[in-house]
C-alpha cells in the first residue's frame, strides 16, 4: 500500500515536474470583478486602462527579477517576450507619464498585498484558489 | 541681277527643321512634366507611407497607452517629412494630436490614413495615424525634374537637328545655291561655265553641274553657228540688194536705184523750191573699143570711166549706169544752170583724156545733155526724155560737147532731123 502510494506520488510529481503549472490571476475578493479575459488582463498590466470595470483604480503587481512564470505570464497575455515587454515599458517610462506594474519579491508578498488592496491584481502559479479568503481568482492561464 | 531672297532653300530648310524640333520638343516637355508629376506624386506618397511605417509602432504604443508625449514625438517626427503638411494621431479614448504646416489644407487635399493595431493584438484597431501630402512641394519637384528632363531632351533633339541641317546645307543647299547663283549670271552662248565648290565629291549635284556645263557648251556652239549663219545671210542680203540696185561691172547705181534717187530729189525739191539737174551721158567711141580690143578691155575701160565720173562729182551727186555706154548724173541741188554746165564740162573733159589699159592708149570722149528741174520738166519721165533729147543734140553737134535742153528741140526730137542749135548760155 505504502509502496503503491509512493509510486503514484512519484508519478504525479514526475508529471507535475514536466507539465508547467497553470498561472492564476488573482484579485482582491472585495473587488468583485467576476472573471476577466486575457485582453482585460493585458490592458491592465500594460497600462492601457486606468480604471477597472467597477470604477476602482487598478494596481497590477509583478515579480522582481526574471522568472519562468513571469515570461510565461506576459507571453500568454500579450504574445510578447520579456525583452519586448521591457522595451515597451522603457519607452513609456521615459515620458514620466506611465509606470510599469509594481514589482514585489515573491508569491507570498503578492498574495498578501492583493489581499489587502481593493484594486490590486497579481498572478501566481499552482496555488489553490481558496488558500486565502481575501484573494479570488479572475482568470486561469493553462 | 539679284537673287530673290524669299525662296532661299537654306532659310526654308532651317525653318522646317527647327519648327519641327521645337514642336516635338515642346510636346515631349509637356509629356515629361505630366509623367514627372505623376512620378513625384507616387514617390511622395511612398515616402510618406514609409515614414508612417517607421513611426507606426510608437504611434500604436502612444495610442494604446493614451500617452500624449509619445504621440507628440510621433507627430513631430512625421512633420519632419518636407512633403507632409498635416499629421494627426487619434484614438477613440480621447487622444487626438494634430499638427498643421499651413493654416488651411487647400493645397493638401490627399489624406493617407494608417490604422494602428494594438501592440499586443494585431487584430485590434486602437487608433489612426493620418497625414496630408503637400502637393505644392510635389509640384515644385515635378517642375524641377521636368525642367531637367526637358533641357536634356531639347539638347538631344536640337543637336541632331543641327547636325541634319548642317549636313543638308553642306551636301545640298550650299552646292545648289552656288550652282543657281552662277547659272543666274551666265548668259547662254558665252564661254562662261559653272564652277564646282572646291573639294566637292562626285554626287548627283556634281553630275548636274557637268550636265549643265555640257548643255552650255552645246548652246554656245549652236548659238555661234547660228550667229555665223545670220551674218552670212545678212551679207548675202546686202550683196543681193546691192546687185539689184547697182551695175555689176562698175558698181555704180543702176536704172532702178537711179529712178528712186531721182524721185526722192523731186519730192524734196517740190517742198524746198530748189533746183536740180539731170545730165545724160553717152560715150562717143566705145563700141569700136569693144569690137577691136575685146570685151575684157571694154569692161576695164568702163570701170575706169566710172572712177573718173565719181571723181568729177560731189558726194551728194549720183552717177548711174543705165545702159551699155549710157550714164546719168543727178545733181540734187544747183544754184544756177551754169553749175550744171560746169559739172558737165568737167565730166566731158575728164572722159576726153586718154585711158591706158593693158598697154593700149584709148580715147573715148562723150556727149552730154542737161535737163534742169523744174524748168525742163517736173517729173522723172519728162526730165529723162528732155536730157536725152539734149544729149542727142550734142551727138548731132559733132560729139564731145555739152547741150542744155531747150523747148525748141522737141519737134526735132520727134522728126529725127536736127538743125544746128547754138549752145545756150
Amino acid at each position: 500500500m505504502m509502496r503503491q502510494t509512493l509510486l503514484i506520488c512519484i508519478c504525479l510529481w514526475a508529471s507535475a515536474a514536466h507539465a508547467e503549472p497553470d498561472i492564476t490571476i488573482i484579485a482582491n475578493s472585495k473587488n468583485d470583478l467576476g472573471s476577466l479575459t486575457r485582453k482585460q488582463i493585458a490592458d491592465i498590466y500594460m497600462g492601457r486602462v486606468t480604471s477597472l470595470p467597477n470604477g476602482s483604480v487598478p494596481l497590477p503587481l509583478d515579480y522582481q527579477g526574471d522568472s519562468a512564470v513571469r515570461a510565461r505570464f506576459y507571453q500568454s497575455i500579450t504574445g510578447k517576450n520579456m525583452a519586448q515587454i521591457n522595451a515597451y515599458w522603457a519607452r513609456l517610462s521615459f515620458t514620466g507619464q506611465a509606470n510599469p506594474p509594481r514589482r514585489l519579491a515573491d508569491k507570498a508578498t503578492i498574495m498578501q498585498v492583493v489581499g489587502k488592496n481593493q484594486g490590486a491584481l497579481g498572478y501566481v502559479d499552482s496555488v489553490a484558489p481558496d488558500a486565502d479568503a481575501n484573494v479570488t481568482p479572475v482568470l486561469t492561464l493553462k | 541681277m539679284k537673287m530673290p531672297k524669299f525662296s532661299s532653300l537654306k532659310v526654308r530648310l532651317f525653318l522646317i527643321v527647327f519648327t519641327s524640333t521645337a514642336v516635338i520638343g515642346g510636346c515631349t516637355v509637356l509629356l515629361m512634366f505630366f509623367i514627372a508629376f505623376q512620378n513625384k506624386l507616387q514617390e511622395g506618397e511612398q515616402q510618406i507611407n514609409q515614414l508612417m511605417d517607421t513611426v507606426e509602432y510608437s504611434a500604436a504604443i502612444a495610442s494604446y497607452s493614451g500617452n500624449k508625449e509619445i504621440a507628440n514625438d510621433v507627430i513631430k517626427g512625421l512633420m519632419r517629412g518636407d512633403n507632409v503638411c498635416q499629421a494627426r494621431l487619434y484614438n477613440n479614448d480621447g487622444l487626438d494630436i494634430s499638427v498643421k504646416k499651413y493654416a488651411t489644407n487647400e493645397q493638401c487635399p490627399e489624406i493617407i490614413t494608417h490604422n494602428l493595431s494594438s501592440p499586443f493584438d494585431d487584430k485590434e484597431i486602437i487608433g489612426h495615424l493620418e497625414t496630408r501630402m503637400d502637393s505644392s512641394i510635389i509640384k515644385t519637384r515635378a517642375f524641377h525634374q521636368a525642367g531637367q528632363l526637358a533641357l536634356s531632351i531639347l539638347a538631344l533633339i536640337i543637336l541632331p537637328g543641327l547636325v541634319i541641317w548642317i549636313s543638308i546645307a553642306r551636301l545640298i543647299t550650299i552646292p545648289i545655291h552656288h550652282l543657281s547663283k552662277q547659272l543666274h549670271q551666265i548668259s547662254p552662248g558665252t564661254h562662261t561655265r559653272v564652277n564646282l565648290i572646291a573639294g566637292q565629291k562626285e554626287d548627283e549635284i556634281v553630275q548636274l553641274v557637268h550636265d549643265v556645263n555640257h548643255l552650255l557648251g552645246v548652246v554656245e556652239i549652236t548659238l555661234s553657228e547660228e550667229r555665223e549663219q545670220r551674218v552670212l545671210i545678212k551679207e548675202m542680203k546686202q550683196k543681193y540688194q546691192h546687185l539689184a540696185h547697182h551695175d555689176m561691172l562698175t558698181g555704180l547705181p543702176n536704172r532702178s536705184l537711179f529712178t528712186d534717187r531721182l524721185q526722192q530729189m523731186l519730192a524734196q525739191a517740190k517742198r524746198s523750191t530748189s533746183h536740180g539737174a539731170l545730165i545724160y551721158l553717152d560715150l562717143d567711141k566705145f563700141k569700136p573699143v569693144n569690137d577691136t580690143l575685146g570685151h575684157n578691155i571694154g569692161d576695164l575701160v568702163l570701170m575706169a570711166i566710172a572712177q573718173r565720173l565719181l571723181a568729177a562729182v560731189r558726194e551728194s551727186d549720183t552717177v548711174a549706169r543705165i545702159g551699155g555706154d549710157e550714164f546719168v548724173v543727178l545733181l540734187p541741188t544747183i544754184e544756177t544752170r551754169k553749175d550744171a554746165i560746169t559739172v558737165a564740162e568737167k565730166i566731158r573733159h575728164a572722159l576726153d583724156q586718154p585711158f591706158e589699159v593693158n598697154g593700149h592708149i584709148i580715147r573715148i570722149g562723150c556727149s552730154l545733155g542737161i535737163a534742169v528741174y523744174p524748168d525742163h520738166g517736173e517729173d522723172e519721165i519728162s526730165l529723162m526724155k528732155n536730157a536725152d533729147t539734149a544729149m542727142y543734140l550734142a551727138k548731132q553737134n559733132g560729139r564731145n560737147n555739152v547741150q542744155m535742153f531747150q523747148e525748141a528741140m522737141n519737134p526735132y526730137a520727134v522728126s529725127g532731123s536736127w538743125p544746128k542749135f547754138t549752145a545756150e548760155t
